[in-house]
């Protein structure tokens, strides 16, 4: 009990560190934490209105992605599953392509086209794993996900394919961006991330007695098929609502449930999910902080940075995972 | 003897004098080394906007063009001396057979884009290859002077050259950035926003006209990139005099920055001065005579 | 086992004539339509005006489509039998996004090179891709489940380095996507060349047949019944890798073909590997070359790039899969 307070109080720790990175780091600006509460100066509107949402919103990001990473992986009893590989980004995507691009005269929200893109793709794959007729196992659920991420993929290239400018917002957007994030984002996302924090707060007990395995499970008196597709709708709806105001963000939801298990020493769903949300928004904020510094004083894309810190991160993972 | 002698000389001086204009061969040396040409083309295809509007500029057409098969991306004082012309497909991927068939004599192509099927063109048509997509605005005027030796229209396009000079000259002494205001171009579409930084086109034609840009990123360094995204902070750090913007979607996201109040922390915004510009001429054409239309239209916008 | 055996012997005898047909109408199909006269003029006298268009554009890439398809879809035919799922397809063990990533970097960062390195580039980073995936997932075997997870995994990592690049060098990204974006596009005899060593894979895979039918019984029984589990996935692995590896270096990363085309075979002749593989190669020929000549000829003169034809022509395929699986196949 000791080692799971600590871990808490530290990632608390870090959370509110990076937070504070994110806030004020990395201006050519001279930015000041009592911006916050006073000052009509240049700098201190910058902090309240520019900065304190996007930090706001990568925050509220982390946390969804991180516990959307930790459900998937306690439905699919398996550490390297990750809602990115479902499709619903790339869904989301085409969506978007073809809102700016075929449709264009329509004037479609991209808001609303993201959403729908991501929930279509998120209901084509659970009914193409077959989890509505609890036939889905983890591979199942990822494979059909690959498939329908590389069809997407294609048709959003096709959809993009005859306007070169429209190449380069879909390329922006999925690389995950949150340099325009204002009040109406952040509105937009707490909902959905409060929502799906008290599902997997819910769904953790059930999610525990799931890792005995489906036999074990099925005589204590779960109902493992509701158990895996609510989870699955919330890993669905908090992706979508990410990849919807934020684009495509790597590796977040990879890498952070698996780091959780590893500080906390056990699989505990009940630690373990609220964890990863707290260390998913710390991953969050801090390479919000980085895509500032990386190319100084212009910005990168946050997406690219969460790659760039997850992908060895991953490597590292998936190595020791063989032992 | 020198009767005789004059007999044979006089009319082979005059034969070879008679020869010797038909040698009209050319020779330009360009990326791929050197072609040569037995003689001044007249059936052309332009692979890229740039060198549909070098052909105009000089009096030419070109018979096929890649247009992405939308003919409104042609700016306007093109328009008329292009009719006619077949589409040859996108920049990107042209219509190989589409070209062949209009049985051109030369075809001129974008370095970046169309290296890769170089032997193919070749094999239809002789083809000139320059770099004219990353290119400065100095770079392309130099670049024109290889496509006009290919069109066997130097001397021509060496007075349009002058002429040019003139124009942009003029303008500049119209404006008369006295104050030595700084300008940034950039787009703006629902997704981001890029700046253009000086080592793009569109900075150059600005320089040219005497206004300097603050985003010096220069292109030696291997990740440096002409198009810069762009947030509200980095625009209000940036904070050049003039403001330009071409518009790719709508509404675009600087719409919603300019509901915020530190947009008023422009100086761009204060001496109002953010103008919206055509991006196709601003950003896509790349060309002498879009350069000269970017300039009046500066000129008028400057002028209310 | 669905699909009766004397449905084989008949689809084998239609085939070769048909391969012919139909290559000889996409002959025909492109920015300058001609009739089957025509073509057939151009393809053997030399008087024909459409000689250099036939043989010289059209052709060439046209052939192409064979060797290109027929490898894709066995690959994938092969990494669905190793992982006993048939909706697994090559990009699953990470050759699509290694390639893909070995050549953005080519376009992207070193810029101006002889073009021959592309295609070598995206050989050798497929290969490689593939073995890290092998290699990550060896647990003292390698489990079907396993190598999906991580061969995802990894290559979510290969196509974050790509957006990473795609998004550096945003004025170079054109070109590196006509790369990467699947297609016959410009592709000439010096890419069928290219393409040629991926024939005699074809049959190699045909000697892996019973013993991957033996494997769709399950590892034990596999094991019980004198099927080394390990070798057999390993060797089935490395072939598909090789092939996929080879298409993609030619023609880009055509989506689709080594999913559906096994998948449509399978659909055909059942499951036994000796019919299903000589079919699936059939029918990803036959899915490319459809795909490009549609392309071709739909919004002439503009081409569309056989990669997102497959993706248009697949997704109602997909919808069917829905509707039609009842579990047991996925």
């Amino acid at each position: 009990m000791t080692r799971a307070l600590l871990v808490y109080a530290l990632t608390l720790l870090a959370l509110l560190l990076t937070a504070w990175l994110s806030l004020l780091a990395f201006s050519q600006h001279p930015l000041m934490l009592s911006g916050l509460w006073q000052g009509d100066d240049m700098s201190a509107l910058i902090v309240r209105d520019v900065r304190l949402p996007r930090m706001l919103v990568c925050a509220l990001v982390g946390v969804g992605l991180g516990m959307a990473g930790g459900l998937l992986q306690a439905v699919t009893r398996n550490a390297l599953a990750s809602p990115h590989v479902l499709g619903i980004n790339q869904g989301a995507g085409l969506f978007v392509a073809l809102s700016l691009g075929v449709l264009q005269r329509w004037q479609l929200p991209t808001l609303a086209m993201a959403c729908a893109g991501a929930a279509l793709s998120g209901a084509l794959v659970m009914l193409l794993s077959g989890l509505h007729r609890g036939r889905a196992s983890g591979v199942r659920l990822v494979l059909s996900g690959v498939a329908l991420s590389s069809l997407l993929a294609a048709m959003t290239d096709g959809a993009v394919m005859l306007n070169d400018e429209l190449g380069v917002s879909i390329v922006a957007f999925m690389a995950g961006s949150v340099d325009g994030m204002t009040w109406q984002q952040v509105a937009g996302l707490w909902p959905w991330v409060l929502g799906a924090t008290l599902g997997a707060l819910l769904l953790a007990h059930p999610l525990n007695l799931l890792q005995l395995g489906d036999e074990a499970a099925h005589s204590l008196g779960l109902k493992t098929r509701t158990v895996s597709v609510l989870c699955a709708l919330l890993v669905v709806v908090v992706a979508g609502a990410v990849v919807t105001y934020v684009g495509a963000i790597a590796f977040v939801c990879l890498i952070v449930p698996h780091t959780a298990r590893a500080l906390l020493g056990r699989q505990d769903y009940r630690l373990v999910l609220p964890l990863a949300g707290l260390l998913g928004g710390a991953l969050m904020l801090l390479s919000d902080a980085l895509s500032r510094l990386v190319s100084y004083p212009f910005e990168s894309p946050v997406g690219i940075v969460t790659a760039l810190i997850g992908a060895p991160f991953f490597l590292y993972l998936t190595w020791k995972q063989r032992r | 003897m020198n009767a005789r002698c004059a007999r044979i000389l006089l009319p082979l001086t005059l034969a070879s004098a008679w020869l010797a204009p038909v040698r009209a061969e050319l020779r330009i040396r360009h990326a791929q080394g050197e072609l040569v040409l037995p003689q001044p083309p007249k059936r052309v295809v332009a692979l890229e906007f740039s060198f549909v509007d070098a052909l105009v500029a000089v009096g030419m057409a070109p018979i096929g063009i890649a247009d992405d098969r939308q003919p409104e991306r042609i700016i306007g004082p093109l328009r008329d001396a292009v009719k006619g012309y077949a589409s040859v497909g996108s920049r990107y991927q042209p219509s190989l057979e589409a070209i062949a068939a209009l049985k051109p004599d030369l075809i001129i192509a974008d370095q970046r884009l169309h290296q890769a099927v170089y032997s193919e063109l070749q094999a239809i048509a002789p083809t000139l290859i320059v770099d004219v997509r990353s290119s400065t605005y100095q770079e392309d005027l130099e670049t024109l002077q290889v496509v006009a030796r290919a069109l066997g229209k130097e001397e021509q396009m060496r007075q349009r050259l002058r002429r040019h000079a003139e124009v942009m000259d003029k303008y500049a002494r119209a404006i008369e950035n006295d104050q030595q205001l700084t300008a940034v171009f950039g787009v703006s579409s629902d997704k981001g926003s890029w700046l253009h930084t000086e080592a793009t086109y569109a900075a150059g034609v600005l320089k040219r006209l005497g206004f300097d840009t603050p985003l010096k990123r220069g292109r030696n360094r291997m990740w440096s990139v002409p198009y810069v995204k762009t947030g509200l902070e980095q625009l209000l750090a940036t904070n050049p005099d003039i403001l330009l913007l071409g518009r790719y979607s709508q509404p675009a996201q600087i719409d919603s920055w300019a509901k915020s109040p530190l947009w008023r922390g422009l100086k761009a915004v204060q001496n109002k001065r953010v103008y919206w510009v055509d991006g196709n001429v601003w950003a896509r054409s790349r060309g002498l005579i879009s350069a000269e239309l970017m300039t009046a239209q500066l000129h008028g916008l400057l002028r209310q | 086992m669905r699909g009766t055996s004397t449905h084989a012997p008949l689809l084998l005898a239609a085939a070769l004539p048909g391969a012919l047909l139909l290559t000889l109408l996409s002959l025909a199909v492109g920015a300058v339509p001609l009739t089957l006269q025509d073509t057939w003029h151009a393809v053997w006298s030399d008087s024909s005006p459409y000689s250099h268009l036939v043989l010289q554009l059209r052709l060439p890439r046209t052939l192409l489509a064979w060797p290109v398809g027929a490898a894709l879809a066995v690959s994938g035919a092969l990494v669905q039998g190793v992982t006993r799922n048939p909706l697994a397809a090559p990009d699953v063990i990470g050759v699509t996004s290694g390639a893909g990533l070995a050549a953005a970097f080519v376009v992207l960062v070193l810029g101006d090179m002889p073009l021959w390195t592309l295609p070598l580039s995206a050989f050798v980073g497929g290969l490689a891709a593939a073995l890290l995936v092998y290699r990550l997932a060896w647990r003292g075997g390698v489990s079907p489940m396993h190598l999906v997870l991580v061969g995802v995994a990894v290559t979510q990592l290969f196509a974050a380095g790509i957006d990473y690049l795609a998004s550096a060098q945003a004025d170079r990204v054109a070109l590196a996507v006509i790369w990467l974006r699947g297609s016959l596009w410009g592709r000439n005899w010096e890419h069928l060349m290219l393409a040629l060593p991926l024939l005699p894979l074809l049959p190699a895979a045909l000697l892996l047949a019973q013993r991957l039918n033996l494997l769709a019984l399950g590892d034990a029984a596999a094991q019980a019944l004198g099927v080394s589990v390990n070798n057999t996935r390993r060797q089935a692995l490395l072939l598909a890798v090789l092939l996929a590896s080879g298409a993609v270096a030619v023609a880009g990363t055509v989506a689709f073909i080594g999913l559906l085309a096994p998948h449509l075979a399978r659909l055909l002749v059942g499951a036994d590997h000796r019919r299903l593989l000589p079919l699936s190669a059939l029918l990803g020929g036959l899915l490319l070359l459809l795909a490009d000549t549609l392309g071709r000829g739909l919004l002439s003169p503009l081409e569309v790039p056989a990669g997102i034809m497959t993706a248009l022509l697949g997704a109602p395929y997909f919808l069917y899969l829905l509707s039609r699986h009842r579990g047991g196949m996925i």
